[in-house]
């Protein structure tokens, strides 16, 4: 168990070093010059004089090391990374890490409240729904379940803030990242979500309810809270899994939900950095998610060797003449 | 209900009971009862065999008698009545099955490895059992679990009670079973097909095992089972069901002397048929042409030690070679090594002198082709029993459309699916039938080594014997080699010219087939295949 999880965080630095390369290479073949957008560029309105604005250009290229080759910038970005720097804006100056690590909690909390909200009603609904599958109230949340998997994020957030924040004044419009200012965004973002969970709980249970041990279990006369705890068991593999793709997404795509909420998190701060090629930043905020996401697969490893003893305990199988 | 004599001796008693599948519910086409008007009754303290093949309803009996039917069934009658009790009518709202099942009627599955929940220890799963049904607190639950391992054989029942089911093996797992139903000290036990899936040695020991604990607990035991030798093995009385139907009734001796019923009669002839050597009907095996030769293969995996420890083997053009051995001889791994879907770690398999593993993927596939045991999990569902025998045709690109769907008909009409069955798709054929499509399908290419994995061992005998028949006369009207894997001593000596022993990853015998002096009549050379082995 110990050497398997080593060798895992031994995977998981590999891939992040191959990520580094590829990222870095990415940003620098995409269009688009930082310093030209800094500047203005030559002949623009504002621009007047082309000569002195084009020396301020080599300049600053100069001082922000992009006429050195492709090579040694990677080199000295590898360099301060290992230092945990992740460099300075071009565009503000401001320490990369300083600025997300300002914005990160924002975004993390509103993941973490919308997961929540994903996990109880996937959890409450996909578990209602199989217990009484083909009824009334399953066929009611699978309609629902249509229905919001089908509506764009921002419409829904639109619509709850119409209807929250103007008619009912329940909610305040600002851009502060208080809790009293959580609980909208989250909503959507969990109500979003919550049908993939839904579906994949109420399949999940379907599909081991119809398992010789459940079976087994009914004949031994145990109840039906008991029968779905044992199906839930053996369901909670698919169900972390889709429970950590979700949370992925919910880190690194709630830009849109961001933004309409005006909520401070890393989404829009990275949304603004690459309009302006502002490459530190561009590539600080990439590698901390992609960090991110190998932890949180490492994590999800982890914890299926925690669910299943079949992986937990590879190996150990008693011999038939041994007992 | 049963006739009222000797009532006072039935500890389970059943009547008229009539289960059918297809309800408005389930939106399909009403099928036909399966089962109609089952009415028996089981002595205390008796075993009594439930015997029949596969769908003819006995399992739906079992699940019938403790409320496990699938939401798809309708009993639409039936009263079952344990010893003196009031009886419950079967067909009604809410029979007390939380009183019955468990702690009245204890059940037995044939796979014993799926009937326990993978995730938790064996000891959770008798301390659930035992406190559901507040027999036991936490402690005494694991005392009374070692009590009954023990009794069930196990010296070291401590380690058994922290193993997870996937660290015993499929015996152990249905002793397990066993243990679990009976710490509930039920009345009747319900077996369906406790022993199909373990290889004869663990059958033979969970067989003795439920003997002896019925006749020491005095237990009710209804022993459901398709294999006639199990049913005499344990039973004192025998019920024969067909269709849905109770054919026949009566003690085992006497149903084993003189059936009554034509369709007993033919059960029986089956056995006898497989159990004698069939004659050769081919050409005489070539001892001057190695087929397939098999030089000290070796294979081992990380977690299952040492699998095949240097196999010597060889197969001539026309012969059959049967390979017996036990569940996890390695007996698989070989067959999968010699069609390369596994590369072995040492030695090699020729084929006519040509490594296996240097053959183009498609020169083998046409070749060398292999059947698998479960015939319905290796078919395509989707597709039907012509699609899927012109599959590999297409693949192969031999002929044009045409040609082939008609070499596929010849073939399906050869292995005895004809007309509106070529037509049909897996689900809605029995496995006998589907076992039928796999050999076109291997045969269509027109191989020259046919592997046979247990390629019968899931069938009833009936269908059994139907198939062994098929795949001689297949075999002597082509000519083509084949490779019998089979933990069944009885069909590998029936079919086979030679047969070798496998045990632990080695050959530990070789002899040649059946006592028949026939087979080798039919080929001066065939006796002196055993030494080219």
């Amino acid at each position: 168990m110990l050497k398997t999880t080593l060798l895992r965080l031994l995977e998981a630095l590999a891939t992040l070093l191959c990520a580094t390369l590829l990222l870095f290479l990415l940003i620098r073949i995409a269009p688009g010059d930082p310093v030209q957008i800094l500047l203005g560029r030559p002949g623009e309105a504002g621009v007047t004089d082309t000569a002195m604005q084009e020396r301020q250009a080599a300049e600053l290229r100069e001082r922000l090391g992009l006429e050195d080759p492709v090579a040694v910038q990677y080199g000295r970005w590898m360099e301060r990374l290992l230092r945990l720097d992740l460099g300075e804006s071009i565009h503000t100056g401001r320490s990369v890490g300083a600025e997300l690590a300002e914005r990160l909690p924002a975004t993390a909390a509103l993941a973490l409240a919308a997961l929540a909200i994903q996990l109880a009603l996937g959890l409450g609904l996909g578990i209602a729904s199989a217990l009484r599958a083909g009824g009334m109230s399953d066929q009611l949340i699978r309609i629902v379940c249509v229905v919001l998997a089908s509506t764009p994020a921002f419409v829904l957030g639109l619509g709850l803030l119409l209807v929250f924040a103007v008619r009912l004044g329940m909610y305040e419009i600002s851009s502060a990242a208080t809790l009293a200012r959580l609980w909208l965004p989250a909503a959507t973002l969990g109500l979003i979500g919550a049908p993939q969970l839904i579906r994949v709980v109420r399949a999940n249970l379907l599909s081991e309810f119809g398992q010789v041990y459940i079976v087994a279990a009914r004949a031994r006369g145990l109840g039906r809270g008991r029968l779905a705890l044992h199906a839930l068991r053996n369901s909670l593999a698919s169900i972390v899994t889709v429970a950590a793709l979700s949370l992925a997404a919910l880190i690194s795509g709630a830009v849109v939900i961001e933004s309409l909420f005006a909520w401070p998190g890393v989404g829009k701060y990275a949304l603004d950095s690459i309009m302006l090629k502002d490459y530190p930043v561009i590539q600080g905020y990439a590698l901390v998610m992609i960090a991110l996401m190998i932890g949180l697969h490492l994590a999800v490893e982890l914890v299926y060797a925690l669910l299943d003893p079949r992986i937990r305990r590879q190996g150990r199988r008693i011999r038939h003449d041994a007992v | 209900m049963t006739q009222g004599a000797g009532s006072e001796a039935m500890m389970l008693q059943v009547g008229g009971l009539r289960v059918s599948y297809g309800g408005r519910r389930a939106g399909r086409d009403p099928q036909g009862p399966i089962l109609s008007g089952v009415s028996f009754a089981l002595g205390r303290g008796e075993v009594t065999a439930l015997l029949g093949e596969s769908g003819s309803g006995k399992s739906t009996i079992a699940r019938a008698l403790t409320g496990l039917l699938p939401p798809s069934a309708r009993i639409e009658g039936g009263l079952l009545r344990l010893g003196e009790e009031e009886a419950v009518d079967l067909a009604g709202d809410a029979p007390p099955w939380d009183r019955l099942r468990g702690r009245r009627i204890g059940m037995l599955f044939q796979d014993a490895q799926l009937a326990l929940n993978p995730l938790m220890t064996i000891r959770a799963q008798f301390e659930e059992s035992l406190r559901a049904h507040r027999l036991a607190g936490r402690k005494e639950a694991a005392a009374e679990a070692s009590r009954l391992l023990r009794m069930l054989g196990f010296s070291e029942p401590g380690q058994v009670l922290h193993s997870y089911p996937f660290e015993l093996s499929g015996g152990m797992c249905q002793r397990v079973c066993l243990a679990l139903a009976l710490c509930l000290r039920p009345d009747v036990l319900i077996a369906d097909e406790p022993t199909s899936a373990l290889d004869a040695d663990s059958q033979r020991h969970v067989l003795e095992l439920l003997r002896r604990l019925q006749g020491e607990l005095g237990l009710t035991v209804l022993f459901i089972t398709h294999d006639l030798a199990a049913a005499q093995a344990i039973s004192d009385r025998v019920i024969v069901l067909r269709e849905g139907r109770i054919v026949e009734d009566g003690a085992v001796r006497t149903v084993m002397a003189r059936p009554s019923h034509a369709y007993t009669r033919a059960l029986l002839a089956a056995r006898a048929s497989l159990e004698a050597p069939a004659p050769r009907q081919g050409a005489a095996p070539d001892p001057a042409a190695p087929l397939l030769e098999v030089r000290q293969l070796r294979k081992s995996y990380a977690r299952g030690g040492e699998v095949l420890r240097g196999i010597d083997l060889t197969v001539h053009r026309g012969e059959i070679v049967g390979i017996l051995g036990r569940s996890g001889c390695g007996k698989s791994t070989l067959a999968r090594c010699i069609v390369a879907l596994e590369a072995p770690d040492g030695g090699q398999a020729l084929l006519e002198g040509r490594a296996l593993a240097s053959l183009p993927r498609r020169e083998l596939s046409r070749r060398v082709q292999l059947i698998f045991q479960n015939a319905r999990a290796s078919l395509n569902p989707g597709r039907t029993a012509l699609q899927l025998v012109t599959g590999p045709l297409r693949d192969h690109r031999m002929g044009g459309r045409r040609e082939r769907a008609a070499v596929a008909r010849a073939l399906l009409d050869d292995v005895g699916l004809t007309g509106e069955l070529q037509v049909r798709r897996p689900p809605q054929l029995s496995t006998g039938q589907c076992q039928r499509i796999a050999i076109a399908r291997a045969l269509a290419l027109q191989p020259e080594l046919l592997i046979c994995d247990e390629a019968v061992s899931a069938l009833d005998m009936r269908v059994q014997a139907q198939i062994v028949e098929l795949l001689l006369r297949l075999q002597a009207e082509r000519g083509f080699a084949m490779l019998m894997i089979s933990h069944d001593e009885r069909i590998a000596r029936r079919l086979c010219d030679t047969v070798a022993v496998m045990e632990r990853g080695r050959f530990v015998e070789r002899a040649s087939g059946g006592p028949s002096p026939e087979r080798h009549a039919a080929g001066a050379a065939a006796g002196s295949s055993a030494a080219h082995l």
